[in-house]
């Protein structure tokens, strides 16, 4: 069965352009552009991989994903962090595995597949 | 007690020479001699003041009446503490105590009142009189408006914060900026290599989608090392420190520099070596190294690169054959934005580099260093403390 990544990214482009190596590389992909899409679609269904934008406009991905992490029913749940600062300054990373911008098609599916 | 810089025992004895003068009748007249001095008190810039030990102003001169404003008529014979500010009159006992033990006061800031209640700021040179017998009689005082110099004071400080301010707004804004910039180059990159994958490996198209690629490429280093100069001065470089095989980091940073016609890398090593350090900023300063190695090689070479040991420190070197630098210029090649050569060169970069890599270094409590010869080539190197596990 195809593993479901849900990708939360506010930059359309970028949104797209994951949604688009992931798909050629087999997976289900749902996207979401804020941290209010993000709880919607957990909602919906748990995905088994969230890809999560730092800077949001309603939230920061570090703050989200420490929610995702406390909350039992999504803590099993790998995160993968993206932002355009190199993760130098965070104290508690909490995620699973970072992406920095820019990005290779090669990392993001490398990623992917190691948190898998 | 504070604003006394100077207290010496060196009593002034102009008076009293000008007094043997007089009695001696030697180089200039008295009555010359006298009118000089009075010249000299009534146009000098400062308030010349005389006074009593026990406080009687004596003489007033022109410069005091503009200060204090009160003309000499005014203040002749009246006590000092005319001026004084209410909460400071303890001083005038300590000053004439200082007098009567024969001791001058230099530079004693401290403010005074002047005749409309205004507090100045002034600056106090006090001296001991001395009469024939050479007993002290009173003081002479020079009182210096020193308003201006704490305005400027004031004034340089108040800059000086500005530009502290603007300088951290600059570095936010460039922080700011590289950031920004870096998500349309995230999808540019990302839909040049999509698009590459969907091309022929054979025709054209490929190669070219691969050079639009590496430009990508190379405008995301330099908006990296614009990032990292903000960073190192806003102070938020942070190490991320690992241990691991510096060799086995070198050898795969080599693997993907592969296009080059002109130049011979040569690397040696094949024990590992370990290292306790931040494995991506090390890349990005053996990075630097290579670049600068291959851009000031224009005509080729080897380029090569070694790792050792010595008891506390691991080493990493890389020599090239290329142009070489300039003495004048080796000292402040690690600086920011600074380039060996000059503006129209048609080699290209930003000049952070090496000041990038050498913060990293020092970050790390290592040493960088440069050596070369004009026409034969450079080695830059840097070494680092082994802490073992």
């Amino acid at each position: 069965m195809k593993k479901d990544v849900l990708v939360i990214e506010d930059d359309d482009d970028i949104r797209y352009l994951v949604a688009l190596i992931l798909e050629s590389a087999f997976y289900e992909v749902r996207t979401g552009a804020s941290a209010k899409d993000l709880d919607a679609a957990l909602e919906v269904k748990r995905p088994d991989i969230i890809i999560l934008d730092i800077m949001l406009p309603d939230g920061n991905g570090i703050d989200l994903c420490k929610q995702i992490k406390k909350n039992s029913s999504t803590s099993h749940i790998p995160v993968i962090l993206m932002s355009a600062h190199q993760f130098d300054n965070i104290a508690d990373p909490c995620a699973e595995a970072f992406i920095n911008k820019p990005f290779s098609i090669d990392e993001i599916i490398t990623t992917v597949k190691q948190v898998s | 007690m504070l604003g006394f810089l100077a207290l010496k025992r060196r009593p002034t004895h102009y008076l009293q020479t000008l007094y043997k003068m007089n009695s001696h009748n030697s180089g200039l007249l008295a009555e010359e001699k006298q009118a000089l001095l009075a010249a000299i008190v009534s146009s000098s810039q400062d308030a010349i003041i005389s006074k009593t030990l026990k406080g009687i102003i004596t003489s007033w001169n022109p410069a005091a009446e503009r200060l204090f404003g009160y003309s000499e008529k005014e203040v002749l014979g009246r006590h000092i503490s005319l001026i004084i500010p209410k909460d400071r009159i303890h001083e005038e006992d300590f000053i004439i105590q200082q007098i009567s033990k024969g001791l001058r006061l230099e530079h004693f800031e401290t403010t005074r009142l002047t005749r409309d209640g205004r507090q100045i700021p002034i600056s106090l040179t006090l001296s001991p009189i001395f009469n024939e017998r050479n007993e002290i009689i009173g003081a002479s005082k020079i009182a210096r408006d020193i308003s201006e110099n704490i305005m400027n004071k004031e004034e340089k400080e108040q800059l000086y914060e500005e530009i502290k301010i603007l300088n951290k707004k600059k570095d936010e804004f460039i922080a700011l900026a590289t950031h920004e910039l870096k998500t349309p180059i995230t999808s540019l990159r990302g839909f040049l290599e999509v698009l590459q994958k969907n091309v022929s490996r054979e025709g054209i198209n490929f190669s070219l989608l691969e050079r639009c690629i590496r430009q990508v490429n190379k405008l995301s280093m330099l908006l990296s090392d614009l990032l990292d100069v903000s960073r190192i001065q806003l102070g938020k470089l942070q190490l991320r420190y690992e241990f691991f095989n510096i060799v086995e980091m070198v050898a795969e940073v080599l693997s993907t520099f592969i296009h080059f016609d002109k130049h011979r890398l040569v690397f040696k090593n094949r024990d590992s070596i370990i290292v306790y350090a931040d494995r991506t900023r090390l890349e990005q300063v053996l990075i630097n190294f290579f670049n600068n190695a291959i851009k000031y090689s224009p005509s080729g070479g080897d380029v090569e690169i070694k790792i050792w040991e010595s008891p506390n420190n691991i080493h990493l070197s890389v020599t090239d054959e290329g142009i070489g630098i300039d003495n004048e210029h080796l000292a402040e090649i690690f600086s920011q934005f600074y380039r060996a050569v000059n503006g129209q060169s048609n080699i290209s970069g930003l000049g952070i580099g090496l000041y990038i890599s050498k913060e990293i270094i020092v970050r790390h409590g290592g040493t960088i260093e440069v050596k070369s010869q004009k026409g034969r080539g450079s080695v830059f190197a840097f070494s680092v403390p082994q802490k073992k596990n």
